[in-house]
């Protein structure tokens, strides 16, 4: 009867532990996805669609952003560096993001932690793309595999861009965010592969395109320019880096193609943006808001984060107090089992107080008997925890992109524990009472 | 000449009645005696075990045991006074089973604060004493009290009655449970352990056939005067 009441104390504090834990890292993970970048850029929509889509990959965006916007805003001086991003197609349940080498040079998660590869490296080619190191765990594609995107971004796709295959050529290290279960292709080659066209039509539409010169100078630009006049030098010299890269290549290299412009350039779902000067974050964030030419949002994903969390809070309140609810009915078990047993131990206080134990001794003992139940339990839900974390944390990264570690000694978990301690002695006031009273009124008399 | 029990005029009510349960108007028992407690159920033979030893407190009147007068004791006092100078062996001998034997024996000496002020080794001279004198071998003591046999569990059970060296020992129809013959080795055992340390002894039994062998016989029905009289041949022994 203990032992099941040690279970049932044990799997309380298990959930208990779980959710505190999963919300720990829930919140871990999501803070870890972005770091660096200053502003998120994309179409009209909510701050909070805007990140889940254009980070977490969660959500759709509501409408596209055209490649002139990505090119002036990366213009703009007071622009560092930016990332375009397009979202929209998948490859056997990944998102595929369309970007260019600039995401592996200036995207950072966690506490400034740049992308690093594992095998490979960045694609130079139009028809190359780079991996997660989930996407290689779970479809063990090595470099040089040959693989074709499918359209959509659910599991299951009836249109496959076949006249359009990708290698690989790069695999990313594990970084414990969404990067891990992404597909990285070259920005221009989502375009060029709902064009339909192939590579051959794409090499002869590029040098087509080379001829037509000339950029338009858009309003926002004039507006954004006042606003940064230093690290001009600086951010003029990255760029550089970033858009100039030349590589003697065969195939038609992805530079080609986004620096010349060809058709209208490929639509982008999101641009993340780095600034030169962090000071001037808001003003550029209210100059993209506002610019009436490219009706756009702009949102810090740190404010953004913020306010999902509190959004989740109430929810968070929720699961923490069901959890406490649950420990609450496992210690009144607790309570049960000790009432029930009191007439199993008539006979051992009869024996402790002929032996000359006081009645506190009887209290003092029931007490120490629930703080062991108690205790064995919550050592029993910790362990419960760590092996449901080993058993599951593999399963859980994979089909949620969350990465859950083992459960750490903290300061909440000694909490929780003395919590349950203190509920259970709480509680066991009861019958250690009764247990005294009986110990005054039986006597020695037990039978 | 004194007197280990001395009653006088000792009433006592339990707090949910109105009437008193026991009414004793007078009752002595000599230091060495050993004492045999006849009495049915309901005669109040528990109610004085528990006013003996001190779990209960006399409504009225005057009971001392071993010249100490437990009404004017404390709570405390009176379970230290337990601990030190009576000894208590049950129906059943009540050994708590997840202990050894050697446990059992010992564990009253963890409340008797004068046995943790002496010396160790002379709690361990009295208990390697009782194992000898009670036939109990190293291999007996260190098994859990649960595995063991009857016959066992009575040695183990005066064994602990007798750890402390008491004065006192209460008895609480100890041998209602057991079949004659080891009922009559039990009640070797016992009285020539009170004979040896010249412990005045209370042994409350049904048993009419034990009488014979205590110093002293008497009935509840006769000490109190609450309960009726019992039948006549009932009352042979006195």
């Amino acid at each position: 009867m203990a032992g099941l009441t040690i279970f049932s104390i044990a799997v309380s504090m298990f959930v208990l532990f779980s959710v505190e834990h999963l919300r720990n890292e829930v919140r871990a993970n999501f803070e870890r996805a972005v770091s660096g970048v200053d502003i998120i850029a994309g179409a009209r929509t909510s701050q909070l669609n805007l990140l889940l889509y254009s980070v977490f990959h969660i959500g759709n965006p509501s409408s596209n952003v055209s490649w002139q916007t990505y090119q002036q805003l990366s213009q703009n001086k007071a622009v560092k560096w930016a990332i375009p991003i397009s979202l929209g197609d998948s490859h056997e349940g990944f998102p595929v993001v369309g970007t260019t080498k600039a995401f592996f040079n200036h995207f950072k998660y966690a506490d400034q932690h740049a992308i690093q590869f594992k095998h490979g490296g960045t694609f130079d080619g139009l028809q190359e793309m780079v991996i997660g190191s989930e996407v290689a765990k779970a479809l063990e594609y090595p470099l040089g595999h040959q693989v074709v995107l499918a359209h959509g971004t659910g599991k299951v796709s009836f249109t496959k861009h076949k006249q359009f295959p990708f290698q690989v050529v790069g695999i990313l290290t594990a970084t414990g965010t969404p990067v891990d279960q992404s597909v990285y292709v070259p920005v221009t080659a989502i375009d060029a592969m709902h064009t339909g066209m192939t590579t051959s039509t794409l090499r002869q539409h590029i040098s087509k395109e080379r001829t037509v010169a000339g950029e338009h100078e858009h309003e926002f630009t004039q507006h954004a320019q006042h606003i940064e006049h230093s690290h001009q030098a600086s951010s003029e010299q990255e760029r550089s880096i970033d858009e100039k890269q030349a590589h003697p290549n065969d195939s038609v290299h992805f530079e080609d193609s986004e620096n010349t412009g060809y058709a209208n350039g490929p639509a982008l779902s999101a641009i993340f943006l780095g600034l030169n000067n962090k000071i001037s974050t808001l003003q550029i964030q209210r100059a993209i808001n506002t610019d009436q030419e490219a009706p756009l949002s702009a949102i810090l994903p740190g404010v953004a984060l913020a306010q999902l969390w509190s959004i989740m809070a109430g929810v968070e309140t929720s699961l923490s107090l069901v959890s406490v609810l649950i420990l609450l009915a496992a210690m009144l078990g607790m309570l049960t089992m000790l009432l029930a047993s009191m007439h199993e131990r008539q006979r051992e206080i009869a024996v402790l107080r002929a032996l000359g134990a006081n009645a506190s001794v009887i209290v003092l003992m029931m007490e120490c008997e629930a703080l062991f139940l108690a205790f064995s339990g919550c050592i029993l839900g910790y362990m419960m925890t760590n092996i449901g974390i080993a058993l599951f944390a593999d399963l859980i990264q994979s089909q949620f992109g969350l990465v859950i570690n083992p459960l750490p000694y903290s300061d909440a978990i000694i909490g929780y524990t003395l919590l349950g301690l203190g509920l259970s002695a709480l509680l066991a006031l009861g019958p250690a009472l009764s247990a005294y009273k009986s110990a005054l009124n039986s006597g020695l008399s037990v039978r | 000449m004194s007197f280990a029990v001395d009653i006088e005029s000792l009433s006592f009510t339990w707090s949910k009645n109105n009437s008193p349960t026991l009414t004793i108007p007078r009752w002595q028992v000599r230091t060495g005696e050993q004492v045999f407690l006849r009495g049915q159920s309901g005669s109040g033979k528990s109610t004085l075990l528990n006013l003996l030893s001190g779990v209960c407190i006399a409504s009225e009147g005057r009971l001392s045991v071993l010249g100490n007068n437990l009404a004017s004791m404390s709570s405390r006092q009176r379970d230290q006074f337990r601990a030190q100078y009576l000894g208590v062996i049950f129906q059943q001998f009540n050994l708590l089973p997840y202990m050894s034997a050697k446990e059992n024996i010992l564990l009253g000496q963890r409340f008797n604060k004068k046995a943790h002020k002496s010396s160790l080794s002379k709690s361990e001279e009295r208990y390697q004493y009782l194992g000898e004198t009670l036939g109990l071998s190293q291999k007996l003591l260190s098994q859990q009290a649960s595995t063991l046999s009857v016959g066992q569990q009575q040695r183990v059970a005066v064994a602990r009655a007798l750890i402390s060296n008491p004065q006192l020992i209460i008895a609480d129809e100890p041998t209602s449970a057991l079949d004659t013959e080891h009922r009559d080795k039990f009640i070797e055992l016992l009285l020539n352990q009170c004979h040896a340390d010249n412990t005045t002894l209370v042994f409350v039994s049904h048993d009419q056939s034990l009488a014979s062998a205590f110093t002293q016989q008497t009935s509840m029905s006769l000490l109190n005067t609450i309960v009726e009289p019992e039948p006549p041949v009932a009352h042979h022994a006195n």
